[in-house]
């Protein structure tokens, strides 16, 4: 592990420090103005510079409830030294909440949508066409589906090599009809319409919304972190992604992501366009997809087994997974969802 | 937690202040730094309430009522400062001492920078990103919920074993619900709804604290409004019933000196017939029984039952002087001299 600059950050900062303890990848800093959290940061100049005026725009917007970033005394919101971007943030006391219990969960996923409420009127530099994502789901989604595609092709005309080449080719046709399935429902004008609408809203997504980026203090307010890998895009990029983190956790039960639904559906009511989309993008098989990517593309990026027993966790799950997509189509039909919501 | 050196990293980090010294005065810090005295407070609301506060108060300095400080920004760029000990925010420390009650020059000087403030909030939209905190209406539904309220303790204080308070309370409560009832009726006099949608329209702003903590007057005595954490879309009348009520308990219920503040308001900013006759039914209503007997009845632990029962005795002596200055204001109003250099 490289050592931290700490007196060319303190320069930089311009604070004194007294003292600092590395807590996993992070370095906990305690100093005259404070206590802050240090990482390094591997995203380039111009992205960091993004997340510093999204964070920026969050807190104007008036959503103050985040893990402060600090700026250096140059305000910029990162410190370069030796090739090497170092972030500083303002270190919360708290506790991870744990998306085993239902309950942390519902707290989650309201906070959510409180976050997405406030999380717009962001209108960005250019450099941020790589994470603007409104209305190029089908688009992206197609381009993995030719992956799969491509990937079948291959495997067939050169022949079943390895145990991956095995299970892959068991799972591909599946994979395939439901990434078809995902994409045609997607091209829809409901989509598109949502689409326009977060884009001149100017909607934010955090892009890793689960429990590791979440904090509870000790009066139990929810504190959001790390905005890394924040992108433009619509709010039900967040809500997907966090189904899909709770889902696999508690092995694909439509109860806990129709609980997920019901609390954010409380503080952000949702229509029946996005319920539809929101079933494409959790139906579309990412997680298939990425491993096999890694796979056939990222060659020698990965260790094999690894990606092996990835591929075999998703053929135990795909049972699971399944029922849980019918049961998540019916949830999500027009006049069963919505209406039921009203009596709340 | 938060102690001297807490509040001094603090604004140093958001800031960008250096702070030599910070003491507690009442509920706020005032902080020594690089740039002058500044005040440092804690707000036990939401953020986004602090942020309509913010909004209100920008927009009053913009639209000339220069009689407030605005709120300094952080390096964010933000008017409001959240860590998980709570929500601050910091201003300027106006140097000065608190206005006086019992001055009625203070109390007209108030009065006009109360007319002033009414009149520059009009037009004030909410920003979006902020919880917009409107009072408009309702009040007919709280008074007679509240008179409702009074009259089911008197069932509980039958009911309970005779101890003092309740003793005390059977005695007096009748009165006060008749004047609960008198001050609904004069709230319909008022045209109340009409006052609501009038405000309404305009848009206008209450401090709904306006009292003289909130007021500081400065060495060339010009005085200051601070503190508008309460401030609401809401009837300007509200206020000035409200100030009214400080002024007249200050004074044992003399009418004098409430009908100097109203004439020193009206000079600035013309009351409107209405107006003034909400202000009597604000007065009518006894909000200050009402609070004790509520505090006392629902056992809310963090008040004394003895403290309550000082607090109501106390209100109670009052009651005769109360009664007689309400009935000397409607004769004046009624007559139309309650406001000088009127008919």
């Amino acid at each position: 592990m490289p050592v931290w600059p700490l007196k060319e950050l303190a320069e930089s900062y311009g604070f004194r420090l007294k003292d600092y303890e590395q807590r996993g990848k992070i370095l906990f800093l305690e100093t005259n103005t404070g206590s802050f959290a240090l990482k390094r940061s591997n995203l380039d100049p111009a992205e960091l510079d993004l997340e510093y005026s999204v964070f920026l725009h969050l807190l104007r917007a008036g959503c103050t409830r985040i893990a402060r970033i600090i700026p250096t005394a140059t305000a910029r919101g990162f410190a370069y030294i030796d090739g090497q971007a170092y972030l500083l943030s303002a270190w919360i006391n708290g506790t991870h909440p744990n998306f085993t219990v239902p309950a942390e969960v519902d707290k989650a996923a309201s906070h959510l949508a409180h976050f997405h409420a406030q999380a717009q009127g962001y209108t960005g530099p250019a450099y941020w066409q790589k994470r603007k994502l409104y209305g190029v789901w089908p688009y992206r989604f197609s381009y993995r589906l030719n992956h799969l595609l491509w990937y079948r092709q291959c495997v067939t005309a050169r022949g079943i090599h390895s145990e991956f080449d095995q299970t892959f080719m068991a799972q591909v046709d599946q994979a395939i009809e439901q990434a078809q399935q995902a994409i045609t429902n997607l091209r829809v004008p409901g989509y598109y319409v949502l689409a326009e609408k977060a884009r001149t809203l100017g909607t934010i997504c955090h892009h890793d919304y689960t429990y590791h980026n979440l904090l509870n203090d000790k009066e139990d307010k929810i504190w959001l972190l790390d905005f890394d890998y924040c992108l433009l895009d619509m709010p039900l990029h967040d809500l997907g992604n966090m189904i899909l983190h709770v889902l696999k956790l508690s092995n694909w039960s439509p109860e806990s992501a129709n609980r997920i639904l019901l609390m954010y559906h409380r503080e952000r009511p949702l229509q029946q366009a996005e319920l539809d989309a929101l079933f494409s993008f959790v139906q579309f098989p990412q997680d298939f997809w990425q491993i096999a990517w890694a796979y056939y593309a990222e060659l020698g990026m990965h260790k094999p087994e690894n990606l092996l027993v990835r591929l075999r966790r998703q053929v135990e799950t795909a049972d699971a997974r399944n029922h849980f997509l019918s049961r998540f189509a019916e949830l999500i039909k027009p006049q069963k969802f919505l209406p039921r919501r009203e009596s709340l | 937690m938060v102690n001297v050196t807490w509040i001094k990293s603090i604004i140093q980090s958001w800031y960008n202040l250096f702070v030599t010294d910070a003491e507690q005065v009442r509920d706020a810090w005032k902080v020594q730094t690089s740039a002058g005295i500044k005040c440092f407070k804690q707000v036990d609301t939401a953020a986004s309430k602090v942020i309509f506060v913010a909004a209100a108060v920008d927009y009053l300095i913009n639209n000339g009522f220069n009689q407030t400080v605005p709120f300094i920004k952080t390096r964010y760029g933000t008017n409001v400062v959240e860590v998980p000990e709570g929500v601050f925010y910091l201003t300027d420390w106006i140097p000065g001492r608190e206005a006086s009650m019992k001055n009625i020059l203070d109390i007209q000087l108030a009065a006009q920078a109360l007319a002033r403030l009414h009149e520059s909030s009009a037009g004030f939209h909410p920003p979006q990103n902020c919880k917009p905190k409107t009072h408009w209406g309702g009040l007919q539904e709280d008074w007679q919920e509240r008179r409702d309220q009074l009259a089911c303790f008197k069932l509980v204080a039958a009911e309970s074993e005779q101890n003092s308070f309740s003793r005390l309370y059977l005695e007096h409560c009748e009165a006060y619900i008749r004047r609960c009832d008198d001050a609904l009726e004069i709230l319909d006099v008022a045209n109340y709804d009409d006052l609501v949608a009038t405000a309404k329209r305009q848009g206008g702003l209450c401090h709904r604290d306006f009292t003289y903590h909130n007021l500081i007057v400065d060495q060339e005595g010009t005085l200051y409004v601070i503190d508008f954490d309460y401030c609401a879309h809401d009837i300007r009348a509200y206020d000035i019933g409200r100030f009214a009520r400080k002024v007249a308990k200050h004074w044992a219920w003399q009418l004098t000196p409430v009908k100097l503040m109203l004439s020193a308001y009206d000079l600035t900013a013309k009351l409107s017939a209405d107006e003034i006759i909400f202000i009597l039914a604000y007065l009518y209503f006894p909000q200050r029984f009402w609070r004790i007997a509520e505090r006392y009845y629902t056992n809310q632990p963090e008040y004394s039952p003895t403290e309550l029962y000082k607090q109501l005795r106390h209100e109670i002596e009052d009651h005769s002087l109360e009664a007689n200055f309400l009935l000397q204001m409607t004769h004046e109003i009624s007559t139309g001299v309650l406001i000088r250099g009127r008919s």
